[in-house]
């Protein structure tokens, strides 16, 4: 049996993962310009906050394809799918590659401490994160320390994600961004085959679990919890 | 012809004195100037920055009251708070508990005055703004003000 085109990522995560890019991209212009961008730089915070708590909720709760108990694998499958890359005979998979793997639960948590740390951060001049007042100066600015250096790490993990990406398309010829505009990835027979066994959750729940994750997000942001 | 010798003599003595003054600052004491005056820029600038940003509802005569009085104290040159030797916290002492000044400040001085000529010009930028009456002006350069200071602080502050 030739390979097939089949359909391996739902709307939700793709619309997330492209909204997430172009959110990044903004974050990291708009933090080192400063001036009048940094209203917006924070607002675009808690949009990418939501986004990373929406990712763990359908992480658990969506689509086959996006779960975490589907693609992530241990150290040893990692290893072995890395020397099989270097070979130049990747075994393929329909969803993450147990290397891919990691890079996502990896990408997730610098961008939950971006956002995170961003919340209590300050910058000394005339802006703070939402919940800076509700910690001392010198965590405030340890909170930026962190926020500096996780922005340095994010960019290392950006670099190396882009840079597998690439790999796969050029060495391996195997096209991931277009998968991750379409949905659409061509694969082999058997794991054709495995694919038969995917549920695709409905984008309504997806929509149900991004709106409760921005609520939460608003509700932190506006620090209704503090008040009686 | 007594008399403007006396005052000449007076005048000479003063300007050295201020002079002596400024050579022989303590770095308690230049630490602490440098700050109270950047608390006084922030403690202006906020309110600034919060109408610019529209976190604040737009008020001019208290924008403009700020921008104005913004320039004045920036007009205090805190670049002469930065003499050798105060690159350090004063060990004990409870004026001068921490410093953020980089290194580079006493490196590259040039480098440094230029920064601080960056908020002098944004600042003009901002009063001239402020007396046009021009409010998106006004806002524009506001921001401005908070890039000149990012500006310095980028390259001449510790990064937390």
């Amino acid at each position: 049996m030739p390979d097939q085109m089949v359909r391996v990522w739902d709307l939700p995560l793709r619309l997330v993962h492209w909204s997430l890019v172009l959110l990044v991209a903004f974050q990291i212009y708009s933090g080192n310009v400063g001036g009048n961008l940094m209203r917006w730089h924070m607002l675009a915070g808690y949009a990418i906050l939501a986004m990373v708590l929406f990712r763990l909720a359908w992480g658990v709760a969506g689509s086959t394809t996006a779960r975490f108990s589907h693609f992530v694998a241990g150290p040893r499958a990692a290893l072995g799918f890395g020397r099989g890359l270097l070979a130049g005979k990747p075994v393929p998979h329909a969803s993450h590659n147990p290397l891919g793997a990691w890079m996502v639960l990896a990408l997730l948590a610098a961008l939950a401490v971006q956002a995170g740390s961003g919340l209590f951060a300050n910058d000394d001049i005339s802006t703070e994160g939402p919940l800076a007042a509700l910690v001392s100066k010198a965590t405030s600015d340890r909170m930026t320390g962190v926020h500096h250096r996780t922005q340095r790490a994010l960019l290392g993990l950006i670099a190396g994600h882009v840079g597998a990406v690439l790999y796969h398309w050029g060495a391996l010829k195997e096209n991931l961004v277009g998968a991750m505009f379409t949905g659409v990835k061509r694969l082999p027979a058997e794991l054709v085959r495995e694919m038969a066994a995917v549920r695709f959750a409905s984008s309504w729940r997806a929509l149900g679990l991004l709106v409760a994750a921005a609520v939460l997000v608003w509700l932190l942001v506006s620090k209704i919890f503090l008040k009686p | 012809m007594k008399r403007f010798v006396k005052y000449g003599i007076a005048l000479g003595l003063t300007a050295c004195a201020t002079g002596l003054a400024y050579a022989q600052m303590k770095p308690e004491d230049a630490i602490r100037a440098r700050q109270s005056i950047m608390r006084v820029v922030a403690l202006n600038f906020g309110p600034v920055s919060q109408m610019a940003q529209g976190k604040m509802a737009f008020n001019k005569d208290v924008f403009t009251a700020n921008a104005l009085r913004l320039q004045s104290v920036w007009a205090m040159n805190v670049g002469r708070f930065f003499p050798a030797g105060s690159d350090k916290a004063v060990e004990g002492s409870k004026i001068a508990g921490f410093t953020d000044a980089k290194a580079d400040i006493w490196s590259s001085p040039d480098k440094f005055k230029q920064a601080q000529e960056g908020l002098t010009q944004a600042l003009d930028k901002l009063a001239a703004a402020a007396k046009s009456g021009d409010e998106a002006a006004m806002k524009a350069a506001g921001g401005g003000v908070g890039k000149a200071c990012k500006n310095c602080h980028d390259d001449f502050r510790v990064k937390h």
